[in-house]
Protein backbone atom coordinates (compact mmCIF):
# COMPACT_ATOMS: atom_id res chain seq x y z
CA UNK A 1 0.00 0.00 0.00
CA UNK A 2 2.79 2.41 0.89
CA UNK A 3 4.30 2.06 -2.57
CA UNK A 4 0.99 2.79 -4.17
CA UNK A 5 0.73 5.96 -2.11
CA UNK A 6 4.22 7.00 -3.02
CA UNK A 7 3.55 6.37 -6.69
CA UNK A 8 0.39 8.42 -6.60
CA UNK A 9 2.25 11.30 -4.95
CA UNK A 10 4.90 11.19 -7.67
CA UNK A 11 2.26 11.17 -10.41
CA UNK A 12 0.34 13.94 -8.69
CA UNK A 13 3.48 16.09 -8.49
CA UNK A 14 4.20 15.42 -12.13
CA UNK A 15 0.81 16.81 -13.08
CA UNK A 16 0.70 19.63 -10.56
CA UNK A 17 4.22 20.95 -11.14
CA UNK A 18 3.35 22.96 -14.26
CA UNK A 19 0.43 24.48 -12.37
CA UNK A 20 2.81 25.35 -9.55
CA UNK A 21 5.16 27.08 -11.99
CA UNK A 22 2.18 28.96 -13.38
CA UNK A 23 1.28 30.02 -9.86
CA UNK A 24 4.85 31.26 -9.20
CA UNK A 25 4.94 33.17 -12.46
CA UNK A 26 1.63 34.80 -11.69
CA UNK A 27 2.25 35.84 -8.09
CA UNK A 28 6.02 36.16 -7.64
CA UNK A 29 7.46 39.51 -8.38
CA UNK A 30 8.91 39.44 -11.89
CA UNK A 31 12.43 40.00 -10.70
CA UNK A 32 12.41 36.49 -9.19
CA UNK A 33 10.86 34.85 -12.25
CA UNK A 34 11.05 36.02 -15.87
CA UNK A 35 13.65 38.69 -15.14
CA UNK A 36 15.87 36.42 -13.04
CA UNK A 37 18.75 34.49 -14.43
CA UNK A 38 18.01 31.63 -12.03
CA UNK A 39 14.24 31.72 -11.42
CA UNK A 40 13.20 30.85 -7.89
CA UNK A 41 11.20 27.69 -7.24
CA UNK A 42 9.75 29.13 -4.05
CA UNK A 43 7.16 31.85 -3.57
CA UNK A 44 9.14 35.08 -3.22
CA UNK A 45 8.02 38.68 -3.12
CA UNK A 46 4.37 37.75 -3.60
CA UNK A 47 2.44 40.44 -5.42
CA UNK A 48 -0.82 41.01 -7.27
CA UNK A 49 0.74 43.59 -9.54
CA UNK A 50 1.32 41.14 -12.41
CA UNK A 51 -2.32 40.12 -12.50
CA UNK A 52 -3.59 43.67 -12.02
CA UNK A 53 -1.53 44.94 -14.92
CA UNK A 54 -2.57 42.16 -17.27
CA UNK A 55 -6.21 41.75 -16.45
CA UNK A 56 -7.12 45.39 -16.83
CA UNK A 57 -8.77 46.66 -19.96
CA UNK A 58 -10.33 44.99 -22.94
CA UNK A 59 -7.26 42.92 -23.85
CA UNK A 60 -8.38 40.38 -21.30
CA UNK A 61 -12.11 40.97 -20.94
CA UNK A 62 -12.97 40.63 -24.63
CA UNK A 63 -11.49 37.17 -25.25
CA UNK A 64 -12.71 36.05 -21.81
CA UNK A 65 -16.29 37.03 -22.63
CA UNK A 66 -15.98 35.49 -26.05
CA UNK A 67 -14.85 32.19 -24.56
CA UNK A 68 -17.63 32.33 -21.99
CA UNK A 69 -20.27 33.04 -24.61
CA UNK A 70 -19.02 30.34 -26.94
CA UNK A 71 -18.75 27.68 -24.26
CA UNK A 72 -22.20 28.44 -22.88
CA UNK A 73 -23.72 28.46 -26.33
CA UNK A 74 -22.04 25.15 -27.16
CA UNK A 75 -23.39 23.69 -23.93
CA UNK A 76 -26.91 24.87 -24.68
CA UNK A 77 -27.02 23.82 -28.35
CA UNK A 78 -25.51 20.46 -27.47
CA UNK A 79 -27.91 19.68 -24.67
CA UNK A 80 -30.98 20.86 -26.58
CA UNK A 81 -30.11 18.58 -29.49
CA UNK A 82 -28.73 15.69 -27.46
CA UNK A 83 -31.77 15.29 -25.19
CA UNK A 84 -34.18 14.21 -27.96
CA UNK A 85 -31.42 12.28 -29.73
CA UNK A 86 -30.36 10.43 -26.59
CA UNK A 87 -33.95 9.75 -25.58
CA UNK A 88 -34.84 8.43 -29.02
CA UNK A 89 -31.81 6.17 -29.14
CA UNK A 90 -32.47 4.84 -25.65
CA UNK A 91 -35.95 3.70 -26.71
CA UNK A 92 -34.79 2.06 -29.95
CA UNK A 93 -33.90 -1.61 -30.19
CA UNK A 94 -30.23 -1.99 -29.29
CA UNK A 95 -29.37 -3.60 -32.59
CA UNK A 96 -30.39 -0.34 -34.23
CA UNK A 97 -29.23 2.18 -31.63
CA UNK A 98 -25.65 0.94 -31.25
CA UNK A 99 -24.61 1.23 -34.88
CA UNK A 100 -26.03 4.76 -34.91
CA UNK A 101 -24.10 5.69 -31.78
CA UNK A 102 -20.88 4.26 -33.15
CA UNK A 103 -21.37 6.15 -36.40
CA UNK A 104 -21.91 9.35 -34.44
CA UNK A 105 -18.68 8.84 -32.54
CA UNK A 106 -16.77 8.12 -35.73
CA UNK A 107 -17.19 11.78 -36.68
CA UNK A 108 -14.92 12.55 -33.72
CA UNK A 109 -12.10 10.58 -35.30
CA UNK A 110 -11.72 13.09 -38.10
CA UNK A 111 -8.96 15.62 -37.31
CA UNK A 112 -10.48 19.00 -36.49
CA UNK A 113 -8.21 20.77 -38.92
CA UNK A 114 -9.53 18.69 -41.81
CA UNK A 115 -13.11 19.68 -41.05
CA UNK A 116 -12.26 23.14 -39.75
CA UNK A 117 -10.92 24.63 -42.96
CA UNK A 118 -13.89 23.78 -45.21
CA UNK A 119 -16.23 24.91 -42.45
CA UNK A 120 -14.41 28.22 -42.16
CA UNK A 121 -14.68 28.71 -45.93
CA UNK A 122 -18.38 27.92 -45.88
CA UNK A 123 -18.93 30.19 -42.87
CA UNK A 124 -17.40 33.16 -44.71
CA UNK A 125 -20.19 32.81 -47.24
CA UNK A 126 -22.81 32.39 -44.52
CA UNK A 127 -21.53 35.40 -42.53
CA UNK A 128 -20.73 33.11 -39.61
CA UNK A 129 -16.99 33.69 -39.89
CA UNK A 130 -15.55 35.61 -36.91
CA UNK A 131 -18.78 35.09 -34.96
CA UNK A 132 -19.49 33.32 -31.69
CA UNK A 133 -22.47 31.33 -33.08
CA UNK A 134 -20.28 30.15 -35.95
CA UNK A 135 -17.58 28.84 -33.63
CA UNK A 136 -20.17 27.33 -31.31
CA UNK A 137 -21.76 25.42 -34.19
CA UNK A 138 -18.38 24.06 -35.27
CA UNK A 139 -17.47 22.94 -31.76
CA UNK A 140 -20.87 21.32 -31.34
CA UNK A 141 -19.75 18.87 -34.03
CA UNK A 142 -17.48 17.32 -31.45
CA UNK A 143 -19.59 17.70 -28.31
CA UNK A 144 -22.91 16.54 -29.73
CA UNK A 145 -21.96 12.88 -30.29
CA UNK A 146 -20.42 12.69 -26.81
CA UNK A 147 -23.44 14.28 -25.18
CA UNK A 148 -25.80 12.03 -27.15
CA UNK A 149 -23.83 9.05 -25.92
CA UNK A 150 -24.04 10.19 -22.30
CA UNK A 151 -27.75 10.99 -22.48
CA UNK A 152 -28.55 7.77 -24.27
CA UNK A 153 -27.11 6.01 -21.23
CA UNK A 154 -28.99 8.23 -18.83
CA UNK A 155 -32.35 7.71 -20.48
CA UNK A 156 -31.72 3.98 -20.81
CA UNK A 157 -31.41 3.80 -17.05
CA UNK A 158 -34.90 5.25 -16.55
CA UNK A 159 -37.29 2.29 -16.49
CA UNK A 160 -39.87 2.30 -19.23
CA UNK A 161 -42.56 1.50 -16.69
CA UNK A 162 -42.18 5.01 -15.31
CA UNK A 163 -43.03 6.42 -18.69
CA UNK A 164 -45.97 4.08 -19.13
CA UNK A 165 -47.13 4.96 -15.65
CA UNK A 166 -46.98 8.67 -16.38
CA UNK A 167 -49.00 8.21 -19.55
CA UNK A 168 -51.57 6.07 -17.75
CA UNK A 169 -51.75 8.77 -15.09
CA UNK A 170 -52.79 11.14 -17.85
CA UNK A 171 -49.58 12.90 -18.83
CA UNK A 172 -49.03 13.81 -22.48
CA UNK A 173 -45.57 13.99 -24.00
CA UNK A 174 -44.87 17.50 -22.71
CA UNK A 175 -45.80 16.69 -19.11
CA UNK A 176 -44.03 13.36 -19.32
CA UNK A 177 -40.85 15.21 -20.28
CA UNK A 178 -41.11 18.08 -17.84
CA UNK A 179 -42.37 16.18 -14.79
CA UNK A 180 -40.71 12.80 -15.10
CA UNK A 181 -38.00 12.31 -17.71
CA UNK A 182 -36.08 15.57 -17.47
CA UNK A 183 -35.90 15.71 -13.66
CA UNK A 184 -34.70 12.10 -13.58
CA UNK A 185 -32.17 12.72 -16.34
CA UNK A 186 -31.00 15.88 -14.55
CA UNK A 187 -27.55 14.63 -13.51
CA UNK A 188 -26.90 13.25 -16.99
CA UNK A 189 -27.99 16.49 -18.61
CA UNK A 190 -25.76 18.46 -16.25
CA UNK A 191 -22.82 16.19 -17.03
CA UNK A 192 -23.40 16.53 -20.78
CA UNK A 193 -23.63 20.30 -20.48
CA UNK A 194 -20.49 20.62 -18.39
CA UNK A 195 -18.43 18.32 -20.58
CA UNK A 196 -19.48 20.28 -23.65
CA UNK A 197 -18.76 23.53 -21.86
CA UNK A 198 -15.29 22.42 -20.84
CA UNK A 199 -14.46 21.11 -24.28
CA UNK A 200 -15.38 24.42 -25.87
CA UNK A 201 -13.59 26.39 -23.16
CA UNK A 202 -10.14 25.12 -24.14
CA UNK A 203 -10.80 24.24 -27.77
CA UNK A 204 -8.12 25.70 -30.02
CA UNK A 205 -8.20 24.42 -33.61
CA UNK A 206 -11.71 25.50 -34.57
CA UNK A 207 -11.26 28.73 -32.63
CA UNK A 208 -8.18 29.80 -34.54
CA UNK A 209 -9.71 28.80 -37.86
CA UNK A 210 -13.12 30.35 -37.41
CA UNK A 211 -12.34 33.37 -35.23
CA UNK A 212 -8.71 34.15 -36.12
CA UNK A 213 -8.68 37.89 -35.34
CA UNK A 214 -10.52 38.67 -32.11
CA UNK A 215 -10.52 35.18 -30.75
CA UNK A 216 -11.25 33.23 -27.59
CA UNK A 217 -8.94 32.92 -24.59
CA UNK A 218 -6.90 29.86 -25.70
CA UNK A 219 -6.00 31.54 -28.98
CA UNK A 220 -5.27 34.84 -27.22
CA UNK A 221 -2.99 33.13 -24.71
CA UNK A 222 -1.20 31.43 -27.56
CA UNK A 223 -0.59 34.67 -29.43
CA UNK A 224 0.46 36.51 -26.25
CA UNK A 225 3.02 33.85 -25.41
CA UNK A 226 4.39 33.59 -28.95
CA UNK A 227 4.65 37.36 -29.28
CA UNK A 228 6.56 37.68 -26.03
CA UNK A 229 3.77 39.14 -23.91
CA UNK A 230 4.49 36.54 -21.24
CA UNK A 231 2.90 38.19 -18.24
CA UNK A 232 -0.44 38.55 -20.00
CA UNK A 233 -0.26 34.93 -21.12
CA UNK A 234 0.42 33.84 -17.56
CA UNK A 235 -2.37 35.86 -16.03
CA UNK A 236 -4.85 34.72 -18.63
CA UNK A 237 -3.82 31.11 -18.18
CA UNK A 238 -4.43 31.33 -14.47
CA UNK A 239 -7.90 32.82 -14.86
CA UNK A 240 -8.51 30.37 -17.65
CA UNK A 241 -7.78 27.39 -15.40
CA UNK A 242 -10.04 28.33 -12.52
CA UNK A 243 -13.44 27.58 -14.12
CA UNK A 244 -12.11 24.24 -15.30
CA UNK A 245 -11.06 23.28 -11.78
CA UNK A 246 -14.39 24.42 -10.38
CA UNK A 247 -16.36 22.55 -13.00
CA UNK A 248 -14.31 19.40 -12.65
CA UNK A 249 -15.10 19.37 -8.95
CA UNK A 250 -18.79 19.86 -9.69
CA UNK A 251 -18.72 17.21 -12.36
CA UNK A 252 -17.04 14.70 -10.08
CA UNK A 253 -20.13 14.63 -7.90
CA UNK A 254 -22.30 13.70 -10.88
CA UNK A 255 -19.90 11.20 -12.36
CA UNK A 256 -19.80 9.10 -9.25
CA UNK A 257 -23.58 9.25 -8.88
CA UNK A 258 -25.59 6.09 -9.33
CA UNK A 259 -27.31 7.37 -12.41
CA UNK A 260 -24.65 5.98 -14.75
CA UNK A 261 -25.22 2.46 -13.48
CA UNK A 262 -28.97 2.71 -13.77
CA UNK A 263 -29.50 3.08 -10.05
CA UNK A 264 -32.88 4.73 -10.39
CA UNK A 265 -35.33 2.70 -8.41
CA UNK A 266 -38.82 2.45 -9.83
CA UNK B 1 -67.42 -1.07 -15.41
CA UNK B 2 -67.37 -4.03 -17.72
CA UNK B 3 -64.32 -4.70 -19.81
CA UNK B 4 -64.71 -6.79 -22.91
CA UNK B 5 -61.82 -8.25 -24.88
CA UNK B 6 -62.59 -9.38 -28.40
CA UNK B 7 -60.15 -11.60 -30.25
CA UNK B 8 -57.01 -9.79 -29.04
CA UNK B 9 -54.00 -10.82 -31.10
CA UNK B 10 -50.42 -9.68 -30.68
CA UNK B 11 -47.13 -10.96 -32.00
CA UNK B 12 -43.55 -9.75 -31.78
CA UNK B 13 -41.78 -10.65 -34.98
CA UNK B 14 -42.53 -14.29 -35.57
CA UNK B 15 -43.51 -14.98 -32.00
CA UNK B 16 -47.24 -15.01 -31.46
CA UNK B 17 -47.79 -13.89 -27.87
CA UNK B 18 -51.55 -13.52 -27.84
CA UNK B 19 -53.63 -15.51 -30.24
CA UNK B 20 -57.21 -14.37 -30.04
CA UNK B 21 -58.03 -13.68 -26.41
CA UNK B 22 -61.70 -13.02 -25.74
CA UNK B 23 -63.50 -12.57 -22.44
CA UNK B 24 -65.97 -10.29 -20.75
CA UNK B 25 -64.97 -9.04 -17.34
CA UNK B 26 -67.91 -7.99 -15.19
CA UNK B 27 -68.24 -4.84 -13.18
CA UNK B 28 -66.83 -5.16 -9.66
CA UNK B 29 -65.14 -8.43 -10.45
CA UNK B 30 -61.73 -9.49 -9.21
CA UNK B 31 -60.43 -11.08 -12.36
CA UNK B 32 -57.06 -12.84 -12.19
CA UNK B 33 -55.03 -13.75 -15.25
CA UNK B 34 -52.83 -16.68 -14.30
CA UNK B 35 -50.12 -18.24 -16.37
CA UNK B 36 -46.47 -19.25 -16.39
CA UNK B 37 -43.80 -16.60 -16.98
CA UNK B 38 -43.36 -15.44 -20.54
CA UNK B 39 -46.87 -16.31 -21.67
CA UNK B 40 -47.86 -12.74 -22.50
CA UNK B 41 -49.79 -11.88 -19.34
CA UNK B 42 -48.10 -8.53 -19.00
CA UNK B 43 -48.53 -7.86 -22.70
CA UNK B 44 -52.25 -8.39 -22.38
CA UNK B 45 -52.36 -5.99 -19.46
CA UNK B 46 -50.37 -3.40 -21.39
CA UNK B 47 -52.79 -3.71 -24.27
CA UNK B 48 -55.69 -3.06 -21.89
CA UNK B 49 -53.83 -0.04 -20.54
CA UNK B 50 -53.13 1.25 -24.03
CA UNK B 51 -49.34 1.12 -23.74
CA UNK B 52 -49.21 -1.53 -26.45
CA UNK B 53 -51.47 -1.85 -29.42
CA UNK B 54 -53.04 -5.15 -30.36
CA UNK B 55 -52.39 -6.38 -33.90
CA UNK B 56 -56.02 -7.37 -34.12
CA UNK B 57 -59.04 -7.33 -31.86
CA UNK B 58 -60.96 -4.77 -29.87
CA UNK B 59 -61.37 -3.63 -26.29
CA UNK B 60 -64.80 -2.45 -25.21
CA UNK B 61 -65.16 -0.64 -21.89
CA UNK B 62 -68.75 -0.10 -20.83
CA UNK B 63 -69.96 -0.41 -24.39
CA UNK B 64 -67.35 2.02 -25.72
CA UNK B 65 -64.59 0.95 -28.07
CA UNK B 66 -61.30 2.18 -26.58
CA UNK B 67 -58.93 0.14 -28.75
CA UNK B 68 -57.36 3.15 -30.41
CA UNK B 69 -57.27 5.46 -27.43
CA UNK B 70 -53.88 6.36 -25.92
CA UNK B 71 -53.40 5.45 -22.25
CA UNK B 72 -53.88 9.02 -21.04
CA UNK B 73 -57.42 9.03 -22.43
CA UNK B 74 -58.58 5.69 -21.01
CA UNK B 75 -58.93 6.44 -17.33
CA UNK B 76 -57.41 3.18 -16.19
CA UNK B 77 -55.12 2.78 -13.21
CA UNK B 78 -52.19 0.44 -13.28
CA UNK B 79 -49.86 -0.88 -10.62
CA UNK B 80 -46.61 -2.24 -11.99
CA UNK B 81 -44.54 -5.01 -10.50
CA UNK B 82 -41.80 -2.55 -9.56
CA UNK B 83 -44.48 0.01 -8.55
CA UNK B 84 -43.09 2.62 -11.00
CA UNK B 85 -43.17 5.35 -8.38
CA UNK B 86 -41.69 8.62 -9.59
CA UNK B 87 -38.36 8.64 -7.77
CA UNK B 88 -37.99 12.40 -8.05
CA UNK B 89 -41.14 13.04 -6.04
CA UNK B 90 -42.42 12.60 -2.52
CA UNK B 91 -45.17 10.16 -1.61
CA UNK B 92 -47.70 12.97 -1.70
CA UNK B 93 -46.56 14.22 -5.10
CA UNK B 94 -46.75 10.69 -6.46
CA UNK B 95 -50.33 10.24 -5.34
CA UNK B 96 -51.29 13.72 -6.54
CA UNK B 97 -49.80 13.25 -9.98
CA UNK B 98 -52.82 11.73 -11.78
CA UNK B 99 -55.14 14.30 -10.19
CA UNK B 100 -52.90 17.18 -11.22
CA UNK B 101 -52.92 15.86 -14.76
CA UNK B 102 -56.69 16.27 -14.67
CA UNK B 103 -56.33 19.88 -13.54
CA UNK B 104 -58.31 19.27 -10.40
CA UNK B 105 -58.64 22.07 -7.87
CA UNK B 106 -55.98 22.28 -5.15
CA UNK B 107 -58.37 21.74 -2.21
CA UNK B 108 -60.04 18.81 -3.91
CA UNK B 109 -56.68 17.16 -4.53
CA UNK B 110 -55.62 17.60 -0.93
CA UNK B 111 -58.87 16.18 0.34
CA UNK B 112 -58.66 13.12 -1.89
CA UNK B 113 -55.01 12.44 -1.06
CA UNK B 114 -55.69 12.69 2.65
CA UNK B 115 -58.60 10.29 2.33
CA UNK B 116 -56.76 7.64 0.35
CA UNK B 117 -53.68 7.93 2.57
CA UNK B 118 -55.90 7.31 5.56
CA UNK B 119 -57.46 4.29 3.87
CA UNK B 120 -54.07 2.73 3.19
CA UNK B 121 -52.42 3.83 6.42
CA UNK B 122 -49.70 5.92 4.84
CA UNK B 123 -50.69 9.34 6.23
CA UNK B 124 -47.47 9.58 8.24
CA UNK B 125 -45.12 9.12 5.33
CA UNK B 126 -46.80 11.49 2.86
CA UNK B 127 -43.89 13.92 2.83
CA UNK B 128 -41.12 11.38 2.58
CA UNK B 129 -39.26 10.63 -0.61
CA UNK B 130 -40.51 7.44 -2.21
CA UNK B 131 -36.95 6.11 -2.39
CA UNK B 132 -36.68 6.36 1.41
CA UNK B 133 -39.63 4.12 2.35
CA UNK B 134 -39.90 0.34 2.67
CA UNK B 135 -41.04 -2.04 -0.06
CA UNK B 136 -44.39 -2.63 1.64
CA UNK B 137 -44.96 1.11 1.90
CA UNK B 138 -44.00 1.60 -1.73
CA UNK B 139 -46.57 -0.97 -2.70
CA UNK B 140 -49.24 0.92 -0.75
CA UNK B 141 -48.23 4.20 -2.33
CA UNK B 142 -48.56 2.65 -5.78
CA UNK B 143 -51.98 1.36 -4.81
CA UNK B 144 -52.96 4.73 -3.38
CA UNK B 145 -51.98 6.44 -6.61
CA UNK B 146 -54.18 3.99 -8.51
CA UNK B 147 -57.17 4.33 -6.20
CA UNK B 148 -57.12 8.10 -5.78
CA UNK B 149 -58.18 8.82 -9.33
CA UNK B 150 -61.28 6.67 -9.30
CA UNK B 151 -60.53 4.86 -12.56
CA UNK B 152 -62.95 2.84 -14.68
CA UNK B 153 -60.92 -0.26 -13.91
CA UNK B 154 -57.66 -1.32 -12.26
CA UNK B 155 -54.81 -3.23 -13.83
CA UNK B 156 -52.34 -4.88 -11.49
CA UNK B 157 -49.19 -6.55 -12.76
CA UNK B 158 -47.87 -8.88 -10.06
CA UNK B 159 -47.97 -6.08 -7.51
CA UNK B 160 -47.12 -8.35 -4.59
CA UNK B 161 -44.18 -10.25 -6.02
CA UNK B 162 -41.57 -7.83 -4.69
CA UNK B 163 -42.72 -8.26 -1.10
CA UNK B 164 -41.36 -10.87 1.27
CA UNK B 165 -43.55 -13.91 1.92
CA UNK B 166 -45.14 -12.67 5.14
CA UNK B 167 -45.89 -9.18 3.86
CA UNK B 168 -47.36 -10.73 0.77
CA UNK B 169 -50.01 -12.65 2.70
CA UNK B 170 -51.01 -9.55 4.62
CA UNK B 171 -51.08 -7.38 1.51
CA UNK B 172 -53.15 -10.00 -0.28
CA UNK B 173 -55.91 -9.82 2.32
CA UNK B 174 -55.81 -6.06 2.27
CA UNK B 175 -56.03 -5.91 -1.48
CA UNK B 176 -59.09 -8.11 -1.51
CA UNK B 177 -60.75 -6.03 1.20
CA UNK B 178 -59.92 -2.86 -0.69
CA UNK B 179 -61.43 -4.18 -3.88
CA UNK B 180 -64.69 -5.13 -2.15
CA UNK B 181 -64.84 -1.73 -0.47
CA UNK B 182 -64.27 0.17 -3.71
CA UNK B 183 -66.46 -2.20 -5.70
CA UNK B 184 -63.81 -1.79 -8.37
CA UNK B 185 -63.12 -3.94 -11.38
CA UNK B 186 -59.69 -5.40 -10.73
CA UNK B 187 -57.72 -7.17 -13.42
CA UNK B 188 -54.77 -8.82 -11.81
CA UNK B 189 -51.89 -10.67 -13.41
CA UNK B 190 -49.84 -13.24 -11.55
CA UNK B 191 -47.93 -16.48 -11.97
CA UNK B 192 -48.54 -17.42 -8.35
CA UNK B 193 -51.56 -19.68 -8.17
CA UNK B 194 -51.97 -19.37 -4.39
CA UNK B 195 -52.38 -15.66 -4.93
CA UNK B 196 -54.80 -16.26 -7.78
CA UNK B 197 -56.87 -18.76 -5.78
CA UNK B 198 -57.20 -16.53 -2.72
CA UNK B 199 -57.95 -13.29 -4.57
CA UNK B 200 -59.95 -14.13 -7.61
CA UNK B 201 -63.65 -14.15 -8.29
CA UNK B 202 -62.69 -15.75 -11.56
CA UNK B 203 -59.35 -16.97 -12.86
CA UNK B 204 -58.35 -17.02 -16.51
CA UNK B 205 -55.52 -19.40 -17.30
CA UNK B 206 -53.42 -18.00 -20.11
CA UNK B 207 -51.55 -20.58 -22.15
CA UNK B 208 -50.19 -20.50 -25.68
CA UNK B 209 -51.76 -17.12 -26.36
CA UNK B 210 -55.27 -18.10 -25.36
CA UNK B 211 -57.40 -18.31 -22.25
CA UNK B 212 -57.31 -22.03 -21.76
CA UNK B 213 -60.02 -21.85 -19.13
CA UNK B 214 -61.90 -19.14 -17.31
CA UNK B 215 -63.56 -20.28 -14.12
CA UNK B 216 -64.04 -19.73 -10.40
CA UNK B 217 -61.02 -20.92 -8.38
CA UNK B 218 -62.71 -24.00 -6.95
CA UNK B 219 -64.06 -25.03 -10.29
CA UNK B 220 -60.68 -24.58 -11.88
CA UNK B 221 -59.13 -26.85 -9.29
CA UNK B 222 -61.76 -29.55 -9.38
CA UNK B 223 -62.92 -29.46 -12.96
CA UNK B 224 -59.98 -28.38 -15.15
CA UNK B 225 -61.05 -28.33 -18.75
CA UNK B 226 -57.78 -29.51 -20.24
CA UNK B 227 -54.95 -31.70 -19.12
CA UNK B 228 -52.59 -28.75 -19.26
CA UNK B 229 -54.70 -26.78 -16.77
CA UNK B 230 -54.99 -29.85 -14.57
CA UNK B 231 -51.24 -30.15 -14.40
CA UNK B 232 -50.63 -26.43 -14.01
CA UNK B 233 -53.11 -25.79 -11.20
CA UNK B 234 -52.49 -27.08 -7.70
CA UNK B 235 -49.43 -27.56 -5.53
CA UNK B 236 -48.96 -30.88 -7.28
CA UNK B 237 -49.99 -31.58 -10.83
CA UNK B 238 -53.09 -33.69 -11.15
CA UNK B 239 -52.44 -37.44 -11.39
CA UNK B 240 -53.50 -39.34 -14.45
CA UNK B 241 -54.34 -42.98 -14.95
CA UNK B 242 -55.22 -44.61 -18.23
CA UNK B 243 -58.80 -45.81 -18.29
CA UNK B 244 -61.58 -46.79 -20.58
CA UNK B 245 -65.21 -45.83 -20.96
CA UNK B 246 -66.85 -49.10 -21.81
CA UNK B 247 -67.86 -49.08 -25.43
CA UNK B 248 -66.42 -45.59 -26.10
CA UNK B 249 -62.67 -46.15 -26.10
CA UNK B 250 -59.64 -45.04 -24.15
CA UNK B 251 -59.62 -42.02 -21.81
CA UNK B 252 -57.42 -40.66 -19.04
CA UNK B 253 -58.70 -40.27 -15.52
CA UNK B 254 -57.34 -37.35 -13.55
CA UNK B 255 -57.46 -37.04 -9.78
CA UNK B 256 -56.01 -34.88 -7.01
CA UNK B 257 -53.86 -36.52 -4.32
CA UNK B 258 -56.29 -35.60 -1.53
CA UNK B 259 -59.13 -37.34 -3.36
CA UNK B 260 -57.44 -40.66 -2.77
CA UNK B 261 -58.86 -42.74 0.04
CA UNK B 262 -56.73 -45.51 1.40
CA UNK B 263 -58.15 -48.95 2.13
CA UNK B 264 -61.03 -48.95 -0.30
CA UNK B 265 -61.33 -50.24 -3.82
CA UNK B 266 -59.13 -52.58 -5.77
CA UNK B 267 -56.14 -50.51 -6.81
CA UNK B 268 -52.73 -50.90 -5.25
CA UNK B 269 -49.82 -48.51 -5.01
CA UNK B 270 -46.51 -48.08 -3.27
CA UNK B 271 -45.45 -45.08 -1.18
CA UNK B 272 -42.10 -43.93 -2.49
CA UNK B 273 -41.46 -40.94 -0.29
CA UNK B 274 -43.15 -38.78 2.34
CA UNK B 275 -42.74 -35.02 2.55
CA UNK B 276 -43.75 -32.86 5.49
CA UNK B 277 -45.57 -29.76 4.27
CA UNK B 278 -46.69 -28.40 7.60
CA UNK B 279 -50.36 -29.28 7.66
Amino acid sequence: MKWVNLASIVILMYFLFPLYILFLLAFNSTKFTILARYPSLLPEGLTLANLMASLQGSAFIDPFLKSLETATLVGIITVVLAIPAGYGLSRMPRSLAYPILITLLVTNMMPAIVIGIPIAVEFIKLHLFETVPGLALAQTLITLPLATFILQGTFSSIPRELESQARIDGAGLARLMSSVLLPLAGPGIAAAFLISWMFSWDEFTYAILIIPFHSTLPVTIYSDVTRGNLLAGIAFSLVFTLPVVAITLALQKYLKGEYLTGGIKG
Amino acid sequence: MTVELIEITKSYGNKVVLDGVSEKIESGEFFVILGPSGEGKSTLLKIMAGIERPDKGRIIVDGEDVTNRPPEKRNVAMVFQNYALYPNMTVRQNIEFPLKMRKMRREEIEEKVAKVAELLGISEILDKKVTKISGGQQQRVALARAIVRNPSFYLLDEPLSNLDARMRTVARGELKRMQKELKGTFIYVTHDQKEAMSLADRIAVLHAGKFEQVARPKELYEYPRTKWVAEFIGDFPMNFLPGEVVGEGEIEIGFRPEWVRVGEGRMECTVESVEAVGE
